[in-house]
């Protein structure tokens, strides 16, 4: 008979143990998944944004007349940069190849494949279209998400924005 | 009867030991909570500067003409008809147009849902409001439920030719 209050004692001990370790688990699993879907989200919005403002960069920066265009290289849809130097053309090519995007820049017709050039970004695929004259649609998908940018060339035209 | 004493003691510093842990616990789910909220932040803000500088850019290849930029809007994000109104000075008189255009000159409203995709306006979590006055051109990304504005950014078409 006098072993009962003991017996109960230690279930009661156990019990809250037991309580703790699961609450303490759940504190820890939820702490798990809300750290994963804020670096998740993080990581998406990095390649998204960083690649989207990569592509706008070198667009202001290659705004000249008829520089910037889409073409196909190697039946991969491109967004084509043109420069002269010392008389010779040369162009800076963007494309989304083997889960990265690539830059390549070199001799205009210079026989180079997608794979000679330099892997910049790894995102799930780049798509370049020019909706208008002058005006281009860029779009970076990473997972789920997919990003749209639209780009004015102001190059050869009158208009402008202060 | 020391027996008992002692299981009593261990028995109460377990219970201090899950109510410590229990304060842990709701400061951490806190913490977690605000984490996500930042993070949803985050990522609807990178969305509407994403939006605003696309709006803009299409304004600016429109030459300052809203009615073609949000034409290209529509037509780049594949719109259908009730999923943005477009109210301009000259039709004030047909009904919806003076609603939407609150002062300005000429406006636009392009309706998204929680995921940033093109809805109509009764689904709509977010918007893209862009109002024209005096050449000057005004967008707004909001938060419809919480009214918040999310970015705005303001631009003014200008004619290098002139």
């Amino acid at each position: 008979m006098r072993q009962n209050p003991h017996l109960i004692d230690i279930i009661a001990g156990l019990l809250l143990f037991f309580i703790f370790t699961a609450a303490l688990l759940m504190i820890l699993v939820s702490g798990a998944g809300a750290y994963q879907k804020i670096a998740g989200s993080l990581e998406g919005q990095y390649s998204e944004r960083t690649c989207l403002s990569y592509l706008a960069a070198k667009i202001r920066h290659y705004d000249c007349l008829e520089a910037v265009y889409v073409t196909d290289f190697q039946g991969i849809n491109t967004l084509a940069l043109a420069e002269e130097i010392d008389g010779e053309a040369y162009t800076t090519l963007l494309y989304y190849y083997d889960g990265y995007l690539w830059e390549l820049f070199a001799a205009k017709d210079s026989g180079l494949a997608p794979q000679d050039g330099l892997a910049v970004l790894a995102v799930d695929g780049v798509g370049f279209e020019e909706i208008e004259d002058s005006l281009f649609k860029l779009t970076c998908r990473e997972g789920q998400r997919s990003a749209e940018l639209l780009i004015s060339v102001q190059s050869g035209k009158k208009g402008g924005l202060s | 009867m020391k027996e008992r004493s002692k299981t009593g003691l261990f028995l109460m510093e377990l219970i201090l030991m899950v109510l410590v842990f229990s304060f842990s616990a709701a400061a951490c789910l806190r913490v977690f909570a605000y984490a996500r909220k930042v993070s949803d932040y985050s990522e609807d803000l990178n969305e509407a500067v994403l939006k605003a500088q696309s709006a803009a850019e299409a304004y600016k290849a429109a030459g300052g003409d809203l009615e073609k930029a949000c034409g290209t809007i529509a037509g780049s994000a594949d719109l259908k008809e009730g999923q943005y109104r477009v109210g301009l000075a000259e039709d004030a008189s047909q009904p919806g147009c003076a609603a939407i255009s609150g002062g300005a000159e000429n406006s636009a409203v392009f309706f998204f849902d929680s995921r940033w995709n093109p809805v109509p306006e009764a689904e709509a979590c977010f918007t893209l409001r862009l109002e024209e006055a005096n050449h000057k051109l005004s967008i707004d990304v909001e938060k419809q439920a919480a009214e918040e504005k999310l970015f705005t950014l303001q631009v003014k078409a200008v004619d290098h030719g002139k």
